[in-house]
């Protein structure tokens, strides 16, 4: 079938089996590497894309799921403030990624930042956990989180900066 | 042959290795765990795919890791379920996977061997032993005499990237593309199975990521695979397992049992210790020397005993081959010490640290036969270890509600545990014939300073350490000083990375060349290059006990039980290390922290059970891996210590299991035994 779709911003199309894997077509047609098809069943989160504006595993995500969606990959996601914001955070705090959940990580943390108001802990907590990788030092990670959240926010008081 | 091997200098990952005129390579592997090969049936293959099997390999059909010989494609028998038999190779990866389904082994089956728990001697492939003393006499005669048993799961190292490999010709030379702890262990074993010279293979190491010694020796098999088709199809392939694959058919840590008998004298103290360790290599049994000698070197843990007897024990089974994790050995071994350490405490009425305390072997103690030149530092970690966690208010507190509670078949909910251990030094493992890990400095005419070494750090904050220090002992800016680590034609052996040779031994020889060229950088014209190895040590030599150099270190974690479905709530973990002089504190904080926090999470949900075969696909979903929320507050401190830096890589992955499994012992007023933990594994004592 012919699928029709937003990707990071472009209208593209591509011709694909119904219930391919989403993130093996992304990587495979569209060469985005920052998707890491990995565990292939939702519990390593590496391979996170914006669906809609929602977080989602493409390992997931049927071809046909996504006719007339928008996608946005890490590549897109890279362009924007947000992705700034926790860039600047991670720096700041020192946190290291192994180069393999990277984007991911960085995709959770920036969907907590989009949201309208600031998060509360366990929706941090939930959201982080979605990822899985040994690399991570999680004191450090979500210590980088909530400076990132603190940006955006204002700290704990609400106050917008 | 021309060069396909554009561009392969760019890439970080094996996954983003360019696949559009590569051939993927897929194994096709044996179905059952042991027997004889009757027949090979493959698919009729379309122009372009080729089928790969053992008689197509050129040079030698083994690889040798650490004196075992692990065949590279099976032929005549197959020793565990998964073990590759051929490999076909094509451009459209869905198609080679197809035709990798289609592809039949036909064995004629013999009974395989899982369990080591029993075994022939045709099975056992190395021992080690220790003996000082005379144990069973001393035993006689000791006032209190506790044993345990000790079991230690096999678990995956849960890499980020799956096993993998490409390879491509550069005109005349080889290319391979490896996530590798030990490059030139890649390099040696692909010229073997080519029939080439070592020379004629390049291995440039992509990300490692955080590899727990998972990608010791495997990543060298897989090399091999993408060489042969590479060479024999002359277009660039690449092998990348999936991770149903790797977890089912790579290596596992090496489950172990341990027996011991300590005896000890009215006092408390040690006066006889008896310990039988089996170790289950799987098939082929890599490193089964290399572990059991380090079992042997671990098993009295820091404690001085007049009589001591350790026989430890490797066998083969027909379970895929096992190995390092996090270490060769000592892990799950100082699991078994630190819960009997427990128990003889608890066997006298004893405060777990006061028994340590006096049980601590001290300068000139010759329980492992060499003198020690000095003592184990328990009092100096304790002393700092009991307060930062308040070890010994808790435990009185926790001791009181086990001893009190109204009723007993209830478990007492609360515990605290503490245990104490050490990361032995690196040694002489991982030589390749005569040579010596090694590593360059060249300061050229611009004051600027190229380290080479083939040690690949899994963490850029190591690299950093290096520039550092580097920096500061030549009074360079720490932009002038770059490091060469990727490729085994312009780097030298420095040999695997594993057991914190980082810091243990590539640190020191850095420094050492520094200090050469400081002495050489005025007297001498740029540019000065200065090559250090390490030099082994002579045979001749006073014998040296081997927790000579180690790094010490003390855990401690606190825990209650969910009322509601029993299972362990961590309250926090605090450890206490001395590791020689530190080159980086905040590296070193995190590093603990972050092997805390994995350690924690391989205690209690990573299990694999593998008594009664192989793996299967469930068991990978069954295999919980720990999240983010779960991670308590661990807290670190570091002892003054301006003797050499160490390794500390491994501290927090051998005590936090057995600081937890004592804690958990009180919170269920029953001895936890086997690592990892599970609510539903049978508690001796606990009542029904």
């Amino acid at each position: 079938m012919t699928i029709d779709f937003i990707l990071n911003g472009e209208d593209v199309s591509m011709k694909a089996e119904p219930m391919e894997r989403l993130s093996d077509l992304l990587r495979d047609r569209f060469q985005l590497s920052s998707l890491m098809s990995d565990c292939l069943e939702g519990r390593c989160g590496k391979c996170l894309v914006f669906l809609g504006g929602h977080l989602v595993n493409s390992c997931l995500v049927p071809a046909f799921r996504v006719r007339g969606a928008e996608i946005i990959t890490y590549e897109g996601f890279k362009s924007t403030d947000t992705h700034e914001l926790v860039h600047t955070s991670f720096g700041q705090e020192g946190v290291e990624l192994c180069g393999f959940c990277d984007a991911a990580v960085y995709m959770a943390a920036g969907s907590l930042l989009d949201a309208a108001a600031q998060p509360p802990e366990d929706t941090i907590m939930e959201t982080i956990s979605s990822v899985y990788c040994r690399c991570a030092t999680p004191s450090a990670t979500l210590q980088a989180v909530h400076t990132a959240v603190d940006l955006k926010f204002g700290g704990k008081y609400g106050r917008a900066r | 042959m021309k060069s396909h091997a554009h561009g392969m200098r760019d890439i970080a990952r094996l996954s983003d290795f360019p696949v559009a005129d590569a051939l993927y390579v897929g194994t096709v592997r044996s179905a059952s765990s042991s027997g004889t090969i009757v027949s090979l049936s493959l698919p009729h293959l379309p122009r372009d795919y080729r089928s790969i099997t053992a008689d197509d390999i050129p040079g030698s059909r083994t690889m040798s890791v650490s004196g075992a010989d692990v065949p590279i494609l099976a032929s005549g028998s197959v020793e565990y379920r998964g073990q590759p038999v051929a490999l076909i190779a094509g451009p459209d990866r869905s198609k080679v996977m197809e035709a990798v389904a289609m592809s039949r082994v036909r064995l004629e089956e013999t009974e395989p061997a899982y369990s080591f728990e029993s075994f022939d001697s045709s099975r056992l492939v190395a021992t080690a032993d220790v003996e000082t003393g005379d144990v069973d006499a001393a035993v006689a005669q000791a006032h209190h005499v506790v044993a345990g048993d000790y079991r230690f799961c096999p678990q995956d190292h849960y890499y980020p990237e799956p096993q993998g490999s490409a390879a491509a010709f550069d005109y005349d030379k080889l290319v391979i593309l490896s996530s590798t702890q030990w490059p030139f262990h890649v390099r040696s074993s692909v010229a073997g199975a080519l029939g080439v010279s070592p020379d004629e293979v390049i291995v440039r190491s992509t990300l490692l990521g955080p590899h727990l010694d998972g990608k010791l020796w495997y990543p060298s098999l897989i090399a091999c695979h993408a060489a042969l088709a590479a060479r024999l199809c002359g277009r660039p392939a690449l092998m990348l397992l999936s991770r149903v694959e790797d977890f089912l058919y790579t290596t596992k840590r090496a489950p172990m049992i341990a027996s011991y008998r300590a005896g000890m004298d009215e006092a408390g103290r040690l006066v006889a210790l008896d310990a039988r360790i089996v170790v289950n290599m799987g098939a082929h049994a890599p490193l089964a020397a290399e572990i059991v000698q380090r079992i042997v070197a671990s098993a009295v843990g820091g404690y001085s005993c007049p009589a001591v007897r350790v026989n430890a024990i490797a066998v083969r089974t027909n379970l895929p081959p096992m190995g390092a994790f996090a270490g060769l050995g000592t892990g799950p071994v100082a699991f078994a010490i630190e819960r009997l350490a427990e128990s003889c405490a608890g066997s006298i009425d004893a405060d777990p640290s006061a028994w340590r305390s006096i049980n601590a072997a001290g300068k000139g103690d010759l329980t492992l036969k060499a003198a020690l030149k000095r003592s184990i530092p328990y009092d100096l970690i304790a002393g700092n270890l009991l307060v930062a966690s308040d070890y010994p208010r808790k435990r009185s507190s926790f001791e009181v509600i086990r001893k009190r509670r109204p009723d007993p078949s209830s478990a007492p909910g609360f515990g605290i545990g503490l245990a104490f251990g050490h990361q032995a030094a690196a040694g002489t493992f991982g030589r390749i014939g005569s040579d010596a890990p090694s590593v360059e400095v060249t300061l050229s005419k611009d004051s600027r300073l190229l380290i080479k070494t083939s040690s690949v750090p899994s963490s850029r904050a190591a690299l950093e350490i290096w520039k550092g220090s580097a920096a500061l002992s030549l009074g360079l800016r720490h932009d002038a000083v770059r490091i060469e680590t990727s490729c085994t034609d312009s780097v030298p052996d420095s040999g695997p990375e594993t057991l914190s040779r980082n810091i243990g031994i590539v640190s020191h020889l850095l420094e050492a060349a520094c200090e050469g060229l400081r002495t050489k950088r005025f007297r001498e014209a740029l540019p000065i290059t200065i090559r250090k190895s390490q030099r082994a040590r002579s045979r001749t030599a006073a014998p040296e006990s081997p927790l000579e150099e180690a790094s010490w270190a003390g855990a401690v974690v606190e825990l209650q039980l969910d009322p509601v479905d029993g299972s362990p709530i961590i309250r926090g973990i605090w450890m206490t290390v001395r590791a020689g002089r530190i080159l980086s504190m905040a590296e070193a904080t995190r590093t603990i922290e972050h092997d805390a926090a994995v350690a924690l999470g391989l205690s209690i949900g990573e299990y694999l059970d593998l008594s009664h075969g192989p793996a299967d696909e469930d068991s990978i979903r069954r295999y919980r891996l720990p999240r983010y929320g779960e991670t308590p507050p661990i807290h670190v401190e570091f002892l003054e210590d301006e003797t050499s830096p160490k390794g500390i890589g491994e501290l927090a992955y051998t005590l936090v299991p057995a600081a937890f499994a004592n804690a958990m012992s009180q919170a269920l007023d029953a001895p936890v035994n086997e690592m990892p933990y599970r609510a539903s594994q049978p508690q001796e004592g606990v009542p029904r």
